[in-house]
């Protein structure tokens, strides 16, 4: 008897899982639509000041000292690492952190510097004892371009202090809503020199007043736009990967329910034939 | 009439893309000064200032601030590349007045250095709002247009 009312609360307490991840679902799935409305918003811009930066590289000559771009001995390395705040969305957070996590580790004689934007990063790389320069919460949902002005400043300043000498960016490429891979960009120094296939055209361009004014100028911007459009990125694969987990979730629950309800009625079932033939050998043993 | 040749404008911004159309001549205010632009101009990048972004065409001429950014030019295409960009139409210049008389009270008082510099950006912003508030759009006449 116990057995029964046993499995009848395991199917009710399922059963309210499965509709908490149910509604998870669908809240991710409209965030989801959302985050990739701003994703189409910024990569205009995001294209835009690629193409700036791979002009500055035809008009850079050889024995120009350029901001941002000079040779150093690499002593200190900057990672800006995208997570997300929340948990309950698959793999998400765990891959990109071992994605960053396996280049620090490859660079071990450098000191790694680390800025996590998004609270589950933060913590992954406090546990393993690394140095943490800056946090950032809130990116995934609420981000604004402000946050990412703050934080493209921060490693424009640093950079050019000598505090870091490298900075690299990893975040979570969306592909589609079940494909996301985790990318890793480097972003200083810049790459001044020009590839075989460029067009040397550009080459003729004119900087107002002159380029090192204007590299200085655009370097925090493409920092700031690339840092900001790495967060619109990270923020899709986010409820992508959390629509998913939470689909699947909810299907295995629906599974749980059904073996569930299965070995219920089963044990349902052998009640009442036990009673059927109590009471037969009961009436057997009277006549 | 001679028709006029044009050259494509677009204005992005982190939120969205403001602008994306041709036009006949983007006067911009950049760090050196006033730039303009007409079709066929040479490559070239600018830094830009806080200041109002001229487009003239079909004898109009729109107006839009822009707050500091990048600009190349290039193939007969402007591409601008702003912090931030308003046009006229999206300024609510009741929250400017009040912004500004705001940050002009707070300049009687003892500040610190990084506040006063953060109310001087904001200032120049309110500046720059009402000045592109004033004339948001400017029609001319046909005959006033230089023809060659």
């Amino acid at each position: 008897m116990s057995s029964m009312k046993a499995i009848k609360k395991r199917i009710s307490s399922v059963n309210s899982t499965k509709k908490i991840m149910k509604a998870m679902n669908l809240v991710a799935a409209s965030k989801l639509q959302k985050a990739k409305v701003r994703l189409d918003d910024i990569r205009p811009m995001y294209n835009d000041i690629k193409t700036v930066m791979e002009n500055i590289r035809a008009g850079v000559s050889d024995d120009m000292n350029v901001p941002f771009a000079d040779a150093r001995k690499v002593k200190n390395v900057l990672y800006i690492v995208l997570t997300s705040d929340r948990g309950l969305c698959g793999s998400f957070n765990a891959t990109v952190s071992k994605e960053a996590l396996a280049y620090v580790e490859a660079l071990k004689d450098k000191k790694a510097k680390i800025i996590a934007i998004g609270s589950k990063g933060w913590d992954y790389f406090r546990r393993r004892g690394k140095e943490i320069v800056h946090r950032c919460e809130g990116a995934s949902e609420a981000s604004s371009y402000i946050d990412a002005e703050e934080i493209g400043k921060m490693v424009a300043d640093m950079y050019s202090s000598g505090e870091v000498d490298e900075v690299y960016i990893v975040y979570t490429h969306f592909e589609s809503v079940l494909a996301h891979i985790p990318y890793i960009e480097r972003l200083l120094p810049l790459r001044v020199v020009a590839s075989d296939d460029f067009d040397k055209t550009a080459n003729t361009m004119s900087y107002d007043p002159d380029i090192s004014t204007f590299i200085k100028n655009a370097v925090p911007m493409y920092l700031s736009i690339t840092i900001f459009g790495a967060m619109m990125e990270s923020a899709v694969c986010e409820q992508a990967s959390r629509m998913t987990s939470m689909d699947s979730a909810t299907r295995n629950a629906e599974e749980i329910i059904d073996t569930l309800t299965l070995d219920f009625n089963r044990k349902r079932q052998g009640m009442i034939t036990q009673e059927i033939t109590e009471i037969v050998s009961g009436a057997n043993a009277q006549s | 009439m001679v028709a006029t040749r044009k050259l494509n404008l677009r204005i992005t911004t982190p939120d969205n893309v403001k602008y994306d159309d041709d036009a006949e001549m983007v006067i911009m205010r950049c760090i050196t000064g006033d730039m303009g632009i007409l079709a066929d101009h040479e490559p070239a990048s600018a830094i830009l200032d806080y200041g109002v972004l001229r487009i003239f065409k079909d004898n109009e001429e729109r107006r839009i601030a822009v707050f500091g950014g990048i600009a190349q030019v290039g193939d007969n295409k402007v591409t601008i590349l702003a912090n931030d960009a308003q046009w006229p139409e999206d300024i609510d210049l009741a929250f400017v007045e009040a912004e500004r008389s705001r940050i002009e009270r707070r300049s009687q008082e003892d500040l610190d250095d990084l506040t006063i510099q953060r109310d001087q950006v904001l200032m120049r912003r309110t500046l720059v709002q009402m000045e592109v508030s004033t004339f948001p759009l400017i029609r001319r006449s046909s005959t006033s247009k230089k023809e060659d």
